[in-house]
C-alpha cells in the first residue's frame, strides 16, 4: 500500500486540528516573550488556512509550537492541540518524532537552507520514508522517485543523485515539498514557502502546493506575510498581530469584508498595479508591540490610526461578525460609525496636507 | 530522551524585538570577569616577581662557579635537595640530615637544593623576555609583510606567500631545533655554558613571521576592500598613506589579540626548546628545563621538581590565553555592532 | 581532477624547497666544513683525510650538482654512516619511524576520537552543565603543552598507582601487542590532550553553527532521531574547520613527537633528531628531518583532498577553477 492511499484510508469525525488557547513563551533575560498569546482555532480536513501577520506577529512560532519542533528548554507551552482527536501537546519527543514527516510535516522558507547541503537529493528523500514506513534502500529510492515526479521536477531521474546546490531555488523548493509529502502528512506547515523565490516561480509552487493538497486531502497551513499569497490560495485566513488572532474568516469573506483596521493597512500596504508610479506606498507606521510587555488594551492600539481610549483601556475579545465563520477583535471595526468618522477625518488631513 | 530539540539557540527564529543578549550571556560575562582579573592578577603577580626574582627571600635559585653562595648551596643541598613543599604533608620527604627541615618553601627544592619558588620566577623572567621579545619582533615584520601582500598583491604577494608555504612545510618546533642548533654552534658562540639569548629569540621571530604575517594579509583584504579604503584612494591617497593611516588603525585590535596569543605559543614553543635543553644554558633556570630536569626524580615520587614549574608556566599560558580570548571577544563584539 | 593536479604541483614544489633547503644546509654551518672534518675524523685530520670527507659529502661540488647527489642518496637509501659511532644512519631511522608514527596516529585518533563526540554533544547541548564542564576543560588544556601533561600523567598512571610502566619501552605490534598498548598509552594521551581541546573548541563551534540551519529542523520535521540527526546530518557539514586544524596540527603534532619521546625515552624519530643535534650528527639531522617535513608536507596534501569529500559544493567549485 503506498503512503497516500493508507492515508488517506484513515477515518476521522471532526476537525483534523483543533487548537485551543494555545499560548507559547520564550523564557528570555527581559522576561517572558509571548510570542503566541491564547490562539485558539480549528481546520477541517482538506482545507487549508493561511496565516497571517508582520513579521514579528507570532505567526512562525504558532506553527513549530503546533507541531513541537520548539526547544523545550527555554520554551513555555501551554493549551491544547487535538490532532485527530489526539492531544499532542504533552508528546514526548520520540512520539513527536513518530507524528513529524508522517502526519505533520513542514517546509521552510529558503530552500536554499533547509535542504542538507552534504546530502545527496534522493537520500534525504527517501530517509523519511526508511524511519517512518521501514522501506528497504531501493524502495525508497523508487518512491523518491515518484515523489520528484509528483511534483513535476524536470529530469527526477538525474536529481536524485544531486545535491541541493545543484539545483535552481525553485526546483529546490520542489523538492522541499516532495520531501514534506514524502509519507502522506495529513496536515502540511507551509512556513512562507515562496519568500525566496523569483515572482515567477512563486505562483508554481503555490500551485504544487494545491494540488497535492487536493490529490491527497491534505490540509494546509500557509504561513505569510503576504496577503496577496493567500487570497487565491487558501480557504481560509487567519490575521496575526502580537501574538494574537486578530481575525479570521474563510477567504472570501474576508476580502468583500474585512474587519480589523490592522487587517486593511496590511492589504494596503500591498502597492496595486492600478496605483499610479511613484506612489508612496502605505507602510503601517511603528513596530510590532514589545511581547515581554504587551499594551493593555488592543495591542495595535499604538499603531492603529482609528485607535478610540477604549481601545488603550480595554482589550477587544474576538467576536462574530455578520457571516457566522468570521471572527474579529476591534472596537470599532472597518464599517463601524466611530471608523468611518475618523476615516473622514484622515482623508481631508490628507488633502489639507497637500 | 533529552528535551531540546531543534532549535538549539535561545530564540526561535522569530522571537520578536529582542535587542538585549539572552540569559545566559549576561552569566558567562560575569562570570569571564572574575577570570579576567584572577588572570590580570597572576601575570601581575608574575611580572613583578619576575622583576624581583633575584631578592626573593629564598635560599639561592642558581649557582655561578666561584660564587660564594655556591659553596653554601651545594653543602646545603646534601640537607636541602629534593625536599616537598612545605604544605605537602602528604609526601614522603627523604630522611633529614642532622635535624634537618623535611619540608621546604612554597614549592619544594630541586637536586641541588635550589628553591624552586625561587626559581620558577627567575624562569619566568627568561621565559617572558624570550616570548615576549620575540613576539615584538614577529608581529613588527608580520605586519608590514601582511599589509604589502595584503595591500599590493600580485608578485609581491606571490613572493610572500610562497616563502611562507615553505616555511610553514617545516614542523614549528622542527624549524625551532633546527635554527637554534645553527646560531648555536659553539664555534661561533664560544663555551657551551655561556650561550646567548638572540640564537632563541631569532628561532621564534622566524616561527612566529608566517602566520602572522597570513593573519595580517587576510585582515588586510578585508579592511581594503571597505568603503572608506575605496574612498581614500578614490581621493587619490598615496599606498603607503592608506596602509597606515587607514587600515593599520583598523587591524591594530585584532594585531593585540593576536600578540597575546602569539605570546602563549611562544611560552610554550620556548618551554619546549627548553625542555630539550636548547634554550638558555643550565645554571639560567627556564621552566622547560627545569620540568625536564624533574623527569627523573618524578620517578622516585619527587613529583613537585617537574609539576611545580609546570604548574607556574601553566598558569601563566592559560591568563594570557584568557585574555587573548576576552580582547578577541570584545572586538569581534564591536566588530559586530559597528 | 584539475585541483588535485594543482595541489600535486604545489606540493611537489615544496618538497623540492624543503630537500634543496636541507641539502646545502650544511654549507652554511658555522664554522665552516672544518667542522665537519673534525667532527668526522676527530681533531688534528690530515688534508688528505679531509679532501675525503669533503668529497663524501659532495661540499667540493657545486650546490646544484650537491642537489642531486644529495637527492640520490636519499632516495636509493644511501645515507652513509654516522659519524662518531659509525652506524648507518638508514638503520637508525628505519628503526626510529615506525615509533613516531605510532605516536602521531595513535595521538592524533585518541584525540579525534574523544574530541568529535564530545563536541557534538556539548553543541547539541549548548550551555548545559556538560557543555560548560568540557568547555571550559577544553580551554584549560589549551594552555597545557605536552611537557606538562606528560609529568602529571606519569605521576598519575606510572609513579602512584605503578599500573602503566615508565618509561616507555618500544614493543613492536606483533610481538606483544599488550605491552605495545602499554607503552603508547601515556604518550599517545599526552599527545591527544592538547589535540583534543583544540580540535573540541573548534568543532564544538562548527555544529553550533550547523545545528542552527534550517535544514537541521528539515531532519528534525522528517522525524529523524537525536544520533542521526547528530552525526549524519550536523556532523558532516560541521567538519570542515576541524580537519583544516588536524591538517595544521600535524606540526604541532610532530613537536609534541619529539617533547614527548623525550619525555617518555622512547627512541623515535624525535629522540634521534635532538641526540643527533647534542652530537652534532649533522647528516642524521638533514635526514630525519627531511622525512618527517615530507611526511608533514604529504599529510597536508591529503588533508587538502579530504575537503573535496567533506562537502560536494567544493569539490564543483574546485572543478571549476
Amino acid at each position: 500500500m503506498s503512503p497516500q492511499t493508507q492515508a488517506a484510508s484513515r477515518q476521522v469525525d471532526g476537525p483534523l486540528l483543533q487548537v485551543t488557547d494555545l499560548r507559547t513563551a520564550f523564557r528570555t533575560d527581559r522576561g517572558l516573550v509571548k510570542a503566541v498569546d491564547g490562539v485558539s482555532f480549528s481546520l477541517t480536513r482538506g482545507r487549508s488556512l493561511g496565516v497571517v501577520g508582520e513579521s514579528g506577529s507570532g505567526k512562525t512560532v504558532l506553527s513549530r509550537s503546533i507541531m513541537g519542533l520548539l526547544p523545550k528548554r527555554n520554551t513555555e507551552r501551554s493549551g491544547s492541540v487535538l490532532f485527530e482527536g489526539q492531544e499532542i501537546i504533552d508528546l514526548s519527543l520520540s512520539e513527536r518524532r513518530k507524528i513529524w514527516g508522517r502526519e505533520m510535516s513542514m517546509i521552510f522558507q529558503d530552500p536554499m537552507t533547509s535542504l542538507n547541503p552534504v546530502m545527496r537529493v534522493g537520500k534525504q528523500l527517501g530517509e523519511g520514508l526508511k524511519i517512518h514506513l521501514g522501506m528497504s534502500n531501493d524502495d525508497a529510492r523508487a518512491t523518491a522517485l515518484k515523489l520528484l515526479q509528483d511534483v513535476r521536477i524536470p529530469e527526477p531521474e538525474k536529481r536524485l543523485d544531486q545535491y541541493a546546490f545543484e539545483l535552481s531555488g525553485g526546483m529546490r523548493q520542489r523538492v522541499m515539498i516532495a520531501l514534506a509529502m514524502s509519507c502522506g502528512p495529513t496536515l502540511l506547515f507551509a512556513d512562507e514557502p515562496t519568500t525566496a523565490l523569483d515572482v515567477t516561480v512563486q505562483a508554481q509552487i503555490l500551485e504544487v502546493i494545491n494540488e497535492q493538497r487536493r490529490d491527497r486531502n491534505m490540509s494546509v497551513i500557509l504561513v505569510t506575510h503576504d496577503l496577496g499569497v493567500v487570497a487565491g490560495h487558501t480557504d481560509e485566513i487567519a490575521v496575526m498581530y502580537g501574538g494574537k488572532l486578530v481575525e479570521k474568516a474563510p477567504t472570501r469573506v474576508l476580502f468583500a469584508n474585512m474587519k480589523m483596521p490592522y487587517t486593511e493597512a496590511l492589504l494596503n500596504s500591498i502597492p496595486k498595479i492600478e496605483d499610479p508610479s511613484h506612489t508612496r506606498l502605505n507602510v503601517i507606521p511603528g513596530r510590532p508591540p514589545d511581547l515581554v510587555n504587551p499594551p493593555k488594551g488592543c495591542r495595535f492600539a499604538p499603531r492603529c490610526s482609528f485607535a478610540q481610549s477604549r481601545c488603550i483601556e480595554e482589550e477587544p475579545p474576538l467576536m462574530t461578525a455578520e457571516h457566522p465563520e468570521h471572527m474579529y477583535a476591534c472596537w470599532y471595526p472597518v464599517g463601524s460609525p466611530v471608523h468611518r468618522e475618523r476615516s473622514a477625518q484622515l482623508a481631508e488631513q490628507k488633502v489639507g496636507a497637500r | 530522551m533529552t528535551d531540546i530539540d531543534v532549535v538549539t539557540d535561545e530564540h526561535a527564529p522569530e522571537v520578536p524585538v529582542l535587542a538585549d543578549a539572552p540569559v545566559k550571556k549576561v552569566k558567562v560575562k560575569r562570570r569571564g570577569r572574575i577570570t579576567k582579573w584572577l588572570a590580570i592578577g597572576w601575570l601581575a603577580f608574575i611580572t613583578i616577581s619576575a622583576i624581583g626574582a633575584n631578592s626573593l627571600p629564598y635560599i639561592p635559585h642558581s649557582c655561578e662557579p666561584g660564587d660564594s653562595m655556591c659553596s653554601t648551596a651545594v653543602k646545603g643541598s646534601l640537607l636541602l635537595g629534593q625536599l616537598p613543599p612545605k604544605w605537602a604533608f602528604f609526601s614522603e620527604a627523604p630522611k633529614p640530615v642532622n635535624g634537618a627541615p623535611e619540608r621546604m618553601g612554597l614549592m619544594g627544592t630541586d637536586k641541588n637544593g635550589f628553591d624552586i619558588f625561587s626559581r620558577s620566577m627567575l624562569g619566568a623572567r627568561n621565559s617572558l623576555i624570550i616570548a615576549g621579545l620575540a613576539i615584538t619582533f614577529g608581529l613588527a615584520i608580520g605586519t608590514f609583510l601582511g599589509m604589502i601582500a595584503g595591500y599590493f598583491r600580485g608578485k609581491v604577494d606571490t613572493v610572500i606567500e610562497n616563502i611562507s608555504n615553505v616555511m610553514l612545510a617545516f614542523p614549528a618546533l622542527l624549524l625551532a631545533i633546527f635554527l637554534v642548533t645553527f646560531f648555536n654552534d659553539p664555534n661561533t658562540t664560544g663555551a657551551a655554558n655561556s650561550r646567548p639569548l638572540w640564537p632563541i629569540i631569532l628561532a621564534l621571530v622566524v616561527l612566529s613571521i608566517p602566520p602572522l604575517t597570513r593573519l595580517v594579509r587576510a585582515n588586510t583584504i578585508a579592511y581594503a576592500q571597505r568603503d572608506f579604503v575605496v574612498a581614500a584612494r578614490s581621493l587619490g591617497a598615496k599606498g603607503s598613506r592608506i596602509l597606515f593611516r587607514e587600515i593599520l588603525p583598523n587591524i591594530v585590535p585584532t594585531l593585540l589579540s593576536f600578540a597575546l596569543t602569539g605570546l602563549a605559543i611562544l611560552i610554550v614553543a620556548e618551554g619546549g626548546l627548553a625542555f630539550l635543553g636548547l634554550s638558555v644554558e643550565a645554571p639560567v633556570p627556564t621552566w622547560g628545563a627545569m620540568i625536564a630536569a624533574g623527569s627523573e626524580p618524578l620517578r622516585n615520587g619527587a613529583w613537585w621538581i617537574s609539576l611545580m614549574p609546570a604548574f607556574v608556566m601553566f598558569l601563566t599560558v592559560l591568563s594570557i590565553n584568557l585574555l587573548g580570548d576576552v580582547l578577541a571577544q570584545r572586538f569581534n563584539s564591536r566588530e559586530a555592532i559597528g | 581532477m584539475r585541483y588535485v593536479l594543482r595541489k600535486l604541483a604545489q606540493t611537489i614544489f615544496v618538497v623540492v624547497v624543503v630537500t634543496f633547503l636541507t641539502s646545502i644546509a650544511l654549507r652554511f654551518l658555522p664554522g665552516g666544513t672544518d667542522v665537519i672534518v673534525a667532527l668526522k675524523t676527530g681533531p688534528g685530520a690530515t688534508p688528505e683525510q679531509a679532501q675525503a670527507v669533503i668529497k663524501e659529502l659532495g661540499l667540493d661540488k657545486p650546490w646544484y650538482t650537491q642537489y642531486f647527489s644529495w637527492m640520490t642518496d636519499f632516495v636509493t637509501g644511501n645515507w652513509g654512516n654516522t659519524f662518531q659511532t659509525n652506524q648507518s644512519i638508514a638503520t637508525e631511522v628505519k628503526r626510529a619511524l615506525p615509533v613516531s608514527l605510532y605516536l602521531m596516529i595513535y595521538g592524533q585518533f585518541v584525540a579525534l576520537s574523544l574530541a568529535v563526540p564530545t563536541a557534538v554533544w556539548s553543541a547539541y547541548k549548548q550551555n548545559s552543565r556538560f557543555d560548560r564542564a568540557a568547555s571550559t576543560s577544553a580551554f584549560a588544556m589549551l594552555s597545557m603543552p605536552n611537557f606538562i601533561v606528560a609529568p602529571v600523567l606519569i605521576l598519575l598512571f606510572s609513579v602512584n598507582t605503578k599500573f602503566i610502566p615508565y618509561p616507555s619501552i618500544y614493543t613492536s605490534i606483533f610481538d606483544d601487542p599488550v605491552a605495545h598498548f602499554k607503552a603508547f598509552v601515556l604518550p599517545s594521551l599526552t599527545i591527544a590532550i592538547p589535540l583534543y581541546a583544540g580540535y573540541m573548541r573548534v568543532l564544538r563551534a562548527d555544529v553550533i553553527g550547523t545545528l542552527q540551519n534550517d535544514f537541521i529542523t528539515t531532519a528534525r520535521a522528517k522525524g529523524v532521531g537525536t544520533g542521526p540527526l547528530l552525526f549524519k546530518h550536523a556532523l558532516r557539514p560541521s567538519l570542515f574547520s576541524i580537519v583544516t586544524s588536524a591538517a595544521v596540527n600535524i606540526g604541532a603534532l610532530m613537536g609534541g613527537v619529539v617533547i614527548v619521546e623525550q619525555f617518555f625515552l622512547l627512541n623515535g624519530m624525535g629522540r634521534l633528531t635532538v641526540e643527533s643535534i647534542f652530537r652534532r650528527e649533522y647528516p642524521t639531522v638533514q635526514y630525519a628531518v627531511v622525512i618527517l617535513a615530507l611526511i608533514y608536507i604529504f599529510a597536508n596534501f591529503f588533508v587538502d583532498l579530504a575537503y573535496a569529500w567533506i562537502d560536494p559544493r567544493v569539490r564543483a567549485a574546485r572543478a571549476l577553477g
